[in-house]
């Protein structure tokens, strides 16, 4: 029989997760172990889409490191898949062709007329583009697997040893942990009001956000907790992680996040389009109201960072019309700190969410013992907070280790945005349309729209007036 | 299928508003106190 710590998905999450993040640590000393990694920008060439992710390895070909990326990671989930008793030969073919096809999917999500955002267009030289950031890849993953599961069923069933979306998620997820201790590392150098205020925006919007919308949900448009959750998450957080950690958290099905998933993606590009002109137009004298209002209501750390990116340049060139001239940044800058931070509260609402429902939701009339609630306790929650606790502490005590932790997440995250890929591949391998219709995306996009448009814009509005009003950014010295 | 609305999510949806509520005073208070621009 095997020892449950090594024969679970969850436990084989953390396992992977924490070693992914623990081989990209030799690079804080100067042993750069996993720069080799394929990132995949935004292009318009192919050829200049998929790079090391370091500058160290900048000699090897892009498809020599994609290759090594697919071998390290088939590598490392046939260990899982050994260890979980699966048929390694199976679960290996199945999972190389999940993998390419996501890959693929990524890599057109990431084109240029698909993903540049309007403040990128002109370094792609392309007058238009849908603006909808390299995530749209995972949409794209998800109509693809879409395609597979109802059209090539059979095609679908070969692909069963892989199509493991909950497996993929939490790997993700650990791994995000050291990417925001980086991040929140690296604001502590910035302006200390922003910080703390954009901490205290996070947690009132947050607070309040999140208990409305799942009341609205429930209350006024009858979902299940399986879907109020998730979207609550997915609707008032950050998008994607958000709804995929809460949907993890609650051992919601995976079609949950996934199709508040896509929502999230959509309608970011629709907040995209519009907020930044909104805030230009009428709050050009709040100027850090406004970053801050990006950050908070805008979904995905893509779109509220190309907000926050759009609304600087705009706002500064209505100020440099009046006279005025801020410096460059810190608009942005108000933007990406308040992101930072609601990424952060990610996992403790995760964590709150697992222990409220691992302990008074799900056990029903009778009392859990805390074996009990140990055993049913989403395990990689506890690998997102050890990846994060390390990073954060590591270049809190070491300041000088800030550029070399960024690499060091930079490497990671190539693997988190495949992981996150794959997930979206497999989830709609794994679904069929007659389900997704009789699931009621509809009603679930009406609740999204209700909330985000009546609500969440609104609120996240007051609040940035409350903690940013007044302060503007310094002027540019004659 | 109607779920009914469990005594927890009551208590999760009202703790995290009266936490809201309550933390915003002492926040902006802190925050014009030890974070003035």
């Amino acid at each position: 029989m095997r020892r449950p710590a090594l024969g679970t998905e969850d436990w084989w999450a953390v396992w992977i997760g924490l070693g992914l993040f623990a081989l990209s640590l030799p690079v804080l000393a100067g042993f750069d172990t996993l720069g080799w990694a394929a990132a995949t920008q935004v292009w318009m060439v192919s050829a200049k889409a998929v790079a090391p992710v370091s500058k160290a390895y900048a000699a090897l070909p892009g498809v020599v490191s994609l290759t090594l990326t697919y071998l390290f990671l088939i590598g490392a989930m046939s260990l899982g898949a050994l260890a979980l008793g699966l048929d390694v030969r199976r679960f290996v073919l199945a999972f190389s062709v999940v993998f390419w096809a996501s890959y693929v999917c990524w890599l057109a999500g990431n084109y240029a007329y698909i993903a540049a955002t309007p403040d990128k267009r002109a370094g792609f030289g392309i007058p238009w583009s849908l603006s909808l950031t390299g995530e749209a890849g995972f949409i794209i993953a998800l109509l693809a697997g879409l395609v597979v599961g109802n059209f090539f069923p059979r095609a679908g069933e070969a692909l069963g040893p892989a199509t493991r979306p909950e497996w993929y998620v939490k790997t993700a997820i650990v791994i995000l942990g050291g990417s925001l201790g980086v991040q929140a590392a690296g604001a502590r150098g910035l302006a200390a009001a922003v910080i703390f205020r954009g901490l205290a925006a996070i947690v009132e919007a947050y607070l309040i956000y999140w208990a409305v919308v799942y009341l609205v949900a429930r209350r006024f448009f009858g979902l299940t907790r399986e879907w109020a959750a998730p979207l609550a998450s997915g609707v008032s957080i950050c998008g994607v992680s958000a709804a995929m950690a809460t949907a993890a958290a609650i051992r919601a099905r995976p079609i949950v996040p996934i199709m508040i998933s896509s929502l999230v993606v959509v309608f970011a590009v629709v907040e995209l389009l519009i907020l930044p002109f909104a805030a230009q137009t009428f709050l050009a004298h709040q100027p850090l109201v406004a970053g801050a209002w990006m950050g908070l209501a805008v979904k995905t750390d893509g779109a509220a960072v190309a907000s926050g990116a759009i609304t600087d340049a705009l706002i500064r060139a209505k100020a440099a019309g009046a006279g005025v001239a801020y410096q460059e940044g810190w608009i942005l800058l108000t933007t990406t700190t308040v992101k930072v931070f609601i990424d952060m509260f990610i996992g403790v609402w995760a964590f709150v969410l697992a222990v409220v429902w691992t302990s008074a939701i799900e056990r029903g009339s009778r009392r859990l013992s805390a074996a009990e609630i140990w055993t049913r306790f989403p395990k990689f929650v506890l690998g997102y907070f050890a990846s994060f606790l390390v990073m954060l502490l590591l270049v809190i005590a070491r300041p000088a280790l800030l550029d070399a932790a960024k690499l060091a997440t930079a490497e990671t995250n190539v693997f988190r945005v495949l992981f996150f890929a794959m997930t979206f591949f497999t989830i709609g391998v794994a679904s069929d349309f007659r389900k997704l219709r009789q699931e009621g995306i509809g009603r679930l996009a009406v609740v999204y729209v209700v909330c985000l448009f009546g609500f969440i814009i609104w609120v996240g509005l007051a609040v940035s007036w409350i903690f940013f009003h007044g302060i503007v950014p310094p002027r540019v010295s004659a | 299928m109607e779920e009914p609305l469990l005594p927890a999510e009551v208590k999760l949806v009202t703790w995290s508003l009266v936490l809201g509520v309550a933390l915003l005073g002492l926040l902006v208070w802190v925050s014009n106190v030890f974070f003035a621009p």
